[in-house]
């Protein structure tokens, strides 16, 4: 599609699905399709966003591009490598340039552990650190995401939410990766802390020249984040391209539905809102044609029988309907 | 008496630790009048949820002491109610609440209908027949599709805002008037959150209930509330018509909470000086002093709240002086 060249990842045609056994050595009955044929590209320094509904598989799909997940079908190339045809002893070295954070501080930093431990397990994993050195690099990494050098010597279970969420963004930078994955990254925190760690994200980007990939179902956090955006609805993308664009004129949709979900002070009365009909479907009897035409409100004929595909809009922007593409 | 509905006076509640006492509410004033949505906001930590959870009496004691105040409902003193009155009288039937967490409220080995059934014939003494009918209808009445099939599912079989429907239903169940909404909405798409507002919405004004709506985010309470009171450490710092404050925040509080939520990727964040959090604070001034960007010397000395047109007041030293936020 587009030419490597200054791509830090390339997702091609990535496919997972998800078994569904009635008995141990019975043949699969059927399957969740949680991440169908996904194609992404993202260049050195630039944030993708991903966003969608609870269950429409962002979090399956980073899993599977981390390689947490083995997948059914595809590549992930990072840095010219693919993923999942290295050894183990390979991937556990590029694994250096990938680190995620997770979406519940709570439940991603170890309770037992101090913080000193737990930011500099990674070092001790991957690199052959002095151990008299490690706690100067601890008290670095603290000051970094904006810590006091004290809190090394204290317990998780001692810091709000926006301070644990600080703890796990200073683990995934301790070994100076290359792309950081953030999945939810400020779901669990209220507004002002999440004005902060968004700012201190951005901030951090730019001194260490990082990528992100930023998962929300929060579409203002990844309008703020986002240079790119990719909106996925049941496993499959539809649509993707240039954030401001997409923002400014969502083509899509389900695109266009999200965005009117979105708190805002120019709509006065609740009522006024539009919203989409329906739940999303399950991802194991998906509607046949495209996924969403039982919630659509342009929905034609054609909708119903065929599954669209991503095309090029006139703007740049790509675009899986078929309402659109025939006008 | 009071002719408010809710009217909660001079309520202060501290908690008590190994290093001493915390204040943790210190509340003048809290009006709310029948059928209305009154919204409470303010960050994590701000006393909102201590708030509701005395307004029900659930707060434990000790460690939290109740040091002063009326909360009256109804033309009732509920802090001079006993426990077994609060069980057979308020709970369930007049003031009910929702919680933050679907999931972990829901209890997981019980069915939706076990549980619904449970609550309707333990307050309204129906049996387990008319409590099944009651139970379909006001699932019926929370929009949930199919309530016949969802009654008996469990609920890991719902999806989040399908189980939050639940919650909202069980909480209407036994005809309660008050709503105690805490964070309904937290953790939901974008998508269902507008949904359950809507619903709450509906609710509000079909049934006349009366909501109070917790949040952390200003712009879900201008979506459904008509009154709002913003909270910091317990003392409520600006209040009036949701229109008013959040169209027009005088405080450099509420300001920055408005300014939290991103808004473009080309404007950066301002928080206007807003960064350190569990400063100690000065014992008679403003008790945003030590956070805000704007404080002068004159923001030490004691301050009651000031009117800025209408319903619309604030505890600002600066408002007195002139437009602060320009």
């Amino acid at each position: 599609m587009i030419s490597m060249g200054n791509n830090i990842l390339e997702i091609n045609n990535l496919y997972k699905y998800f078994p569904i056994k009635s008995g141990f050595f019975t043949k699969p009955k059927s399957f969740v399709k949680a991440v169908d044929g996904v194609s992404l590209n993202i260049k050195k320094g630039e944030v993708l966003g991903i966003v969608g509904e609870s269950g429409c598989g962002k979090t399956t799909l980073v899993n599977t591009i981390l390689n947490l997940e083995s997948p059914t079908k595809g590549k992930v190339v990072f840095n010219g490598k693919n993923l999942f045809d290295l050894s183990k002893n390979n991937l556990r070295k590029t694994r250096k340039d990938i680190q995620i954070v997770f979406q519940d501080p709570f439940w991603s930093l170890n309770p037992r552990m101090l913080v000193k431990d737990i930011i500099s397990e990674p070092l001790k994993v991957q690199t052959n650190i002095r151990s008299n050195e490690t706690l100067k690099k601890v008290e670095e990494l603290l000051e970094m995401v904006g810590l006091p050098k004290e809190s090394a010597f204290l317990f998780p279970h001692e810091f709000s939410n926006g301070q644990r969420q600080r703890i796990a963004i200073a683990r995934a930078l301790s070994l100076m990766p290359k792309l950081v994955v953030l999945d939810e990254p400020t779901s669990s925190i209220d507004v002002i802390s999440q004005a902060q760690i968004l700012d201190l994200l951005i901030e951090l980007k730019g001194s260490f020249n990082l990528t992100y990939i930023i998962i929300s179902h929060d579409l203002s956090v990844i309008n703020y984040m986002s240079d790119k955006i990719a909106v996925m609805y049941l496993g499959k993308l539809v649509e993707y391209g240039d954030a401001n664009i997409i923002f400014k004129d969502p083509s899509h949709p389900y695109t266009k539905a999200l965005f009117d979900a979105i708190p805002n002070l120019e709509i006065k009365n609740i009522e006024d809102v539009r919203l989409l009909k329906g739940n999303v479907p399950s991802a194991i009897n998906l509607p046949s044609g495209c996924r969403f035409h039982e919630r659509c409100p342009y929905a034609v004929d054609k909708c119903k029988q065929q599954q669209p595909e991503l095309k090029a809009m006139n703007n740049g922007i790509m675009a899986a309907c078929h309402v659109l593409n025939t006008t | 008496m009071s002719k408010h509905y809710l009217h909660i006076k001079d309520l202060k509640i501290n908690f008590r630790d190994s290093e001493g006492k915390k204040e943790v509410l210190n509340l003048d004033e809290i009006k709310i009048n029948k059928g209305q949505a009154f919204g409470l906001i303010g960050e994590s930590g701000t006393g909102k949820t201590v708030l509701a959870l005395t307004i029900l009496k659930l707060i434990r004691i000790p460690p939290g002491e109740i040091e002063s105040g009326e909360i009256i409902f109804d033309e009732e003193n509920l802090l001079e109610k006993t426990e077994m009155e609060m069980r057979n009288d308020i709970r369930g039937k007049k003031i009910a609440m929702i919680f933050q967490d679907p999931m972990s409220t829901l209890n997981p080995v019980f069915t939706v209908g076990q549980q619904m059934i449970n609550v309707i014939t333990q307050n309204l003494g129906l049996n387990r027949k008319k409590a099944y009918d009651k139970a379909i209808e006001t699932l019926e009445l929370v929009r949930l599709p199919d309530a016949k099939r969802t009654i008996n599912k469990y609920p890991h079989e719902l999806s989040g805002g399908q189980r939050q429907r639940v919650i909202i239903a069980l909480a209407l169940s036994c005809g309660a008037e008050l709503i105690i909404a805490d964070e309904p909405t937290r953790n939901l798409d974008v998508t269902i959150q507008a949904g359950i507002l809507k619903l709450l919405k509906e609710l509000e004004q079909s049934l006349d209930i009366t909501i109070l709506f917790i949040a952390n985010n200003p712009e879900l309470v201008y979506w459904i509330c008509d009154n709002v009171a913003v909270l910091y450490k317990g003392t409520i710092i600006e209040k009036g018509t949701t229109e008013e404050v959040i169209k027009n925040p005088v405080h450099p509080y509420t300001y920055a909470l408005l300014n939290a939520i991103p808004k473009d990727k080309n404007e950066k964040i301002n928080l206007q000086g807003l960064t350190t959090r569990n400063v100690e604070e000065s014992d008679e001034g403003c008790i945003y002093y030590h956070r805000c960007a704007k404080r002068e010397n004159i923001c030490k000395e004691k301050l009651e709240f000031v009117k800025v047109k209408g319903t619309h007041y604030v505890k600002c030293w600066k408002s007195k002086v002139g437009d602060i936020n320009g």
